[in-house]
């Protein structure tokens, strides 16, 4: 099914009118085609019965949120992210109990990285490490740690990258085509959905993961996610987001100070 | 006008032939070119520099959110996918991998041809899948041009028979004539 600009408007306006949630502001070309592709998915005869579906059946919109919310792509993507992570920004929090919010994770690889980056770093304070999704399907699967063996290969060899002498295998259990990861990883993590355009966002936040996320979203909303960011955080707190991600033509870039450009990672200023 | 843009797909046996092209496209050339080429995923850096050797037009790999102008040429970066929005802006994402792809080429192609509709040249390449079939026959169906390598001249003729077999293309063409298209382009 293809679907015209007033369709996707019209659908737009109902899930606004009926669950509350904004679309207006996401960056049509992904959304349009996931969009697409649920509705072919899901089998619907024509837009009228998804229409009717959406309205009548809340089931329907939290399946549609789930789709919408993108899954993380591999473990360890851009290694040298994570080398730095690890061996500078890290320790560099180590003297304190930090705030550290993992916001950019649909579906578990990019936390698992981050669980496995956290625990080689050797910090032994009590840091407060909060996950959070959009919706609740994508955050069970991120806490499940469960993976498609097949999409093991390339995150042993992005983990290899990163730690050489690392030995991955010993952070998960292979059981029939699934590979789950060691729960002790994350045991001490909090989970929540969160809609970070919402007033009441977490404070104090001494570093915020957020990779590839804004992609899915116009400059409008990116503007407004990235003020909410911007309080959320400490001043000198790091935010990362994806090494093709732009901030830089925001006013609100005039507060955050770039420290790894091309690798997306930057501090709020401090004044 | 009647182009407003250019999109080329590449993968396996294409590197020389985009090398060729971006040779005899002219330095002038008023509009956009994207190039949706699958690339080793893992290595971001050195490719654009790679393929600009001899192009007369600047290579460039976008940030996302980007605003398209005319006489540039777009490189998707590795692993992200390349989206055309409607009011020239260049929408990157990490969505799942279409045919094994990430960038895939039936992304760029189908996002260019709903934001340029007739006016737009769609140009496939050598390669090994059928990544670029759908986005090929996108353009057909919204009425722009489409240029298949021949698939007898290709290095690898999978994608060329798939974009064949999905839709009328416009030209079935040898490399030594795609490059004549290109180095007489009108648009």
């Amino acid at each position: 099914m293809r679907l015209g600009i007033k369709e996707i408007r019209n659908i737009v306006r109902i899930i606004k009118e009926r669950y509350g949630d904004d679309f207006s502001d996401y960056a049509m070309p992904p959304f349009k085609r996931r969009l697409e592709q649920f509705i072919a998915r899901k089998k619907y005869n024509s837009l009228l019965d998804f229409i009717e579906a959406l309205r009548a059946n809340e089931s329907v919109y939290k399946n549609l949120l789930y789709f919408l919310a993108v899954p993380d792509t591999e473990m360890f993507r851009d290694p040298n992210m994570w080398i730095y992570l690890k061996d500078t920004i890290l320790p560099s929090l180590s003297r304190k109990n930090s705030n550290i919010w993992i916001a950019g994770s649909n579906s578990g690889e990019e936390l698992f990285s981050f669980a496995i980056t956290y625990k080689e770093s050797d910090i032994k304070v009590n840091d407060n490490i909060l996950c959070t999704t959009n919706n609740s399907k994508s955050l069970d699967k991120v806490k499940s740690g469960v993976f498609d063996t097949a999409i093991m290969e390339i995150n042993k060899t992005n983990y290899k990258k990163y730690n050489q002498n690392g030995i991955f295998s010993e952070y998960f259990e292979n059981t029939d085509k699934m590979a789950t990861f060691n729960q002790s990883l994350t045991q001490d993590f909090t989970f929540e959905t969160i809609n970070l355009l919402e007033d009441s966002l977490p404070k104090d936040i001494d570093l915020m993961l957020y990779r590839n996320q804004m992609l899915y979203f116009n400059r409008t909303l990116q503007h407004k996610i990235l003020e909410n960011i911007h309080k959320a955080l400490v001043p000198g707190g790091y935010f990362i987001i994806g090494s093709k991600e732009s901030i830089e033509s925001f006013n609100i870039y005039n507060s955050f100070i770039p420290i790894y450009r091309e690798e997306g990672i930057y501090k709020k200023a401090k004044t | 006008m009647k182009y407003k843009a250019i999109v080329i797909g590449g993968s396996a046996g294409s590197f020389q032939s985009i090398i060729q092209i971006l040779s005899v496209i002219p330095w002038n050339l008023p509009i956009p070119v994207f190039l949706t080429l699958h690339r080793l995923k893992h290595v971001r850096e050195g490719f654009d520099s790679a393929l600009s050797i001899k192009s007369n037009m600047q290579i460039h790999e976008p940030n996302d959110k980007e605003s398209i102008k005319g006489g540039k040429v777009y490189l998707a970066p590795a692993n992200y996918h390349m989206y055309i929005e409607l009011g020239n802006t260049i929408v990157l994402s990490t969505e799942e991998s279409v045919n094994h792809s990430r960038p895939s080429i039936d992304l760029t192609m189908s996002s260019a041809a709903y934001a340029y509709k007739d006016k737009i040249l769609g140009v496939l390449l050598s390669g090994a899948n059928k990544d670029g079939a759908n986005g090929i026959k996108e353009i057909n169906l919204t009425g722009g041009k489409t240029i298949v390598q021949d698939p007898d001249d290709c290095q690898v003729k999978t994608m060329s028979n798939a974009a064949i077999q999905a839709s009328k293309v416009n030209h079935i063409y040898k490399m030594e004539d795609i490059i004549k298209a290109f180095k007489y382009l009108r648009v």
